[in-house]
């Protein structure tokens, strides 16, 4: 049995980008058809989830590595947000349900970079 | 009499010689009757692959748009907080936007050299062939120059014109030329896709998928039906929706069911995608098979073209397929 953790590749990164832009956006999408104004806010914080994603993605067309120290930093304070805009919008996470697994996807995948 | 048997020699000389040519015309018909269409077929091969690959690998110029004008929404609606989230996604869109397209038109260019490879099979195109062929080499120099790669070689050596004394001779040379010259570049174009398929499709994606963010706001907010995405899920077992179905949907009560249809909804977007990437991967496919039958064409062996064509096909049946998936938003 081999304990070693697999290297971090470039696309490993690049996916686990993809996937908390992609929950982030699946959390907005769902608070707002609950309540479109509530989910004001979590529209940004997906945006910004994205551009950090777009980064990586850019970074990798130029042809140099994607910077996955900055990209989890940038995720780590994301989801800190993303979780604090989730907690003064108790009525609305209550009735979206499955958001629960969307933030422990994204805080997932920021322990995926530590 | 004298001069009889100098006179026979020099007759069977060039009965010789000209049993020579003969052979070696034949030789050089039979080489040409394979290696000209092959040449052709390739050619018609490749500029299909090379087609479907640069159609692949963009966000179509309708996805872009709708996310742009999406943004102008949600811009307005979300407020001043958006803005510098929003310009920063902009400016990155546009930068990725610019090194796509310049992998798109290494792709272009290299089916219009396809292109002309068929038509030199056919017919003195060398004049095309080398236009052609240095517009694919610019258009691979620009891509390796922003992608941080080694320049292709240069194309100095370009095929000559035909025409003349056997001119099929000719032509067989100048398309095994033609070939040789356009494989370094055609390496390089498959390298520039190959192991980015995650970001081609991430980018179409997220262009995809985030375009429809003012489309969601506004059915939440009551200014869009639900009745033809309803239709969609009953009319093939014979229901549908109700002229009340989305006075309904708006009940508090049926938050749930609202949640079930975006679920529903976004799911088609999925199934959207997966072909997408399916396609990418087919078009790759297809490419980087090429190579082998340019060596084929170069050696004077036959092409065997039937997995190309096998993969072209199988492409075709998936766009075919992209082409029912309805729009979602």
């Amino acid at each position: 049995m081999n304990d070693t953790p697999a290297a971090t590749t470039q696309s490993d990164a690049l996916a686990s980008l993809k996937a908390a832009a992609d929950a982030a956006h699946a959390t907005f999408t769902a608070a707002a058809m609950i309540d479109p104004v509530k989910a004001k806010p979590l529209w940004v914080d997906s945006i910004n989830v994205t551009n950090t994603y777009l980064v990586a993605l850019q970074q990798q067309l130029a042809g140099a590595p994607a910077d996955v120290a900055a990209a989890k930093t940038a995720l780590d304070a994301q989801t800190q947000t993303i979780n604090a805009q989730l907690a003064t919008l108790q009525d609305v996470v209550k009735a979206i349900g499955f958001v629960t697994t969307l933030v422990q996807l994204v805080t997932g995948l920021a322990k995926f970079f530590a | 009499m004298f001069h009889e048997p100098r006179r026979v020699g020099n007759r069977a000389a060039s009965h010789a010689a000209a049993i020579v040519l003969a052979l070696l015309g034949l030789l050089l018909t039979a080489c040409a009757s394979t290696t000209l269409p092959g040449a052709a077929k390739l050619g018609a091969d490749g500029k299909a692959a090379a087609t479907a690959m640069q159609q692949a690998a963009l966000a179509s110029p309708d996805d872009i748009q709708r996310l742009k004008l999406s943004d102008a929404f949600m811009a307005s609606y979300v407020g001043p907080t958006a803005a510098t989230g929003m310009t920063q996604r902009s400016e990155l869109i546009a930068k990725i936007q610019q090194e796509l397209t310049l992998r798109a038109a290494v792709l272009g260019s290299l089916a219009n050299t396809y292109g002309a490879l068929a038509a030199l099979a056919s017919y003195d195109a060398s004049g095309s062939f080398n236009t052609a062929l240095s517009s694919l080499n610019t258009a691979v120099t620009a891509y390796a120059k922003a992608a941080n790669l080694s320049p292709p070689p240069s194309v100095a050596a370009q095929v000559p014109s035909g025409g003349g004394f056997l001119a099929s001779m000719v032509q067989t040379e100048m398309v095994r030329s033609a070939s040789h010259q356009m494989v370094p570049q055609l390496n390089q174009a498959i390298a520039a896709m190959q192991s980015y398929e995650p970001v081609f499709t991430g980018f179409k994606e997220i262009a995809e998928s985030q375009g429809g963010d003012a489309a969601t706001v506004l059915y939440s907010s009551g200014l869009f039906s639900m009745s033809p995405l309803l239709n969609q899920l009953g009319t093939q077992y014979g229901y549908t929706a109700s002229p009340d179905a989305d006075r309904l949907l708006g009940q508090p009560r049926n938050r749930a069911l609202r949640q079930e249809l975006a679920q529903a909804q976004a799911s088609q977007t999925v199934d959207q995608l997966k072909l997408v990437s399916t396609a990418y991967d087919q078009s790759l496919a297809a490419l980087q098979k090429l190579p082998a039958q340019h060596a084929a064409l170069e050696n004077g062996t036959p092409l065997d073209l039937s997995q190309l064509e096998a993969d072209l096909t199988a492409l075709q049946q998936t766009v075919a397929r992209l082409a029912t998936v309805l729009p979602t938003k």
